[in-house]
């Protein structure tokens, strides 16, 4: 939770502009059965005042989903990871190409010999668009479209930090925020609770102005 | 090696085959235009869509002519005996 939740929960709050009120989930040791107490499956359910839930999930035996971000919203969905955005009302194909696409299926489909009593709605096959128009990086190292991991501007807001003697922008009120949500999704497996945010870990912070 | 030769004749109805195929092809677009209630600027923005299907119309055409010019023989010389 306090390696890799921590992150994703920095990134919601940020873009949400407020941190959850409470928290519940589950965890279990279903993989590493070897003696260590680290949950090593996880989901956790983190909701803000406003309805909107976070839902984080994390299996160590597991990387089919890889580690990545996906928001939901009625307009659509973001996947910040694969540069994407994926609208809820998205164009409909152009009307020879469906036309096309529909003599293709008459030709080459198989015919079924029984009908289902239901038809499973699956994932939607929208191939969405990208965020940014450039999405090629050259040497692999982001799917995004940006050249580097942003590790070098890591290091020059840190060194920006040493000479200015300026802290980063809210770096320390979101790393705070992050680190007690973690410990807070731990202790609501642990305990099998509902886990409200404490009132003594508020701090002031600028952004998370709906909650302070 | 025997020589091919394409008459004026013979060039002129390809092209115009090619014309045919490009008219039809305009005709689905159309078609589809209306079948699924898309927007009408499809006319020229899907231009590379019609261009790929009339060549597509045309190679399908000049499939089963060739077809029947390899065919044709056999039933001519059946005839004769």
């Amino acid at each position: 939770m306090t390696e890799l939740a921590s992150h994703q929960l920095q990134v919601a709050n940020w873009a949400m502009k407020m941190i959850p009120e409470s928290v519940m989930g589950m965890g279990d040791i279903i993989f590493w059965k070897d003696g260590r107490e680290v949950f090593d499956s996880v989901n956790l359910i983190y909701r803000y005042s406003n309805g909107v839930k976070l839902t984080y999930e994390s299996n160590i035996s597991n990387k089919f989903n890889g580690l990545e971000e996906q928001i939901l919203g009625h307009k659509g969905t973001l996947e910040p990871e694969k540069g994407k955005y994926y609208l809820e009302d998205a164009q409909p194909a152009p009307g020879i190409m469906q036309l096309i696409n529909q003599i293709e299926h008459n030709v080459f489909d198989r015919i079924a010999i029984a009908g289902p009593s239901w038809v499973p709605e699956t994932a939607s096959l929208n191939k969405g668009e990208y965020i940014l128009p450039q999405n090629n990086a050259h040497d692999g190292s982001s799917s995004v479209g940006v050249a580097g991991d942003g590790s070098e501007q890591l290091v020059e807001a840190f060194c920006n930090s040493v000479i200015t003697g300026k802290p980063a922008e809210c770096l320390v009120e979101e790393a705070h925020y992050s680190s007690i949500l973690s410990l807070l999704g731990i202790q609501a497996m642990e305990e099998k609770t509902l886990k409200i945010f404490p009132e003594e870990y508020k701090i002031p912070y600028s952004k998370f102005v709906k909650t302070l | 090696m025997k020589e091919i030769v394409l008459t004026t004749e013979r060039q002129k109805r390809e092209l115009f085959i090619l014309l045919g195929c490009f008219i039809g092809a305009i005709g689905l677009n159309i078609l589809g235009i209306i079948m699924y209630h898309t927007a009408w600027k499809e006319l020229y923005t899907q231009w590379f869509a019609v261009l790929l299907l009339t060549f597509v119309i045309y190679f399908i055409i000049l499939f089963f002519r060739l077809l029947y010019f390899a065919v044709r023989p056999l039933f001519r010389k059946g005839r004769t005996r």
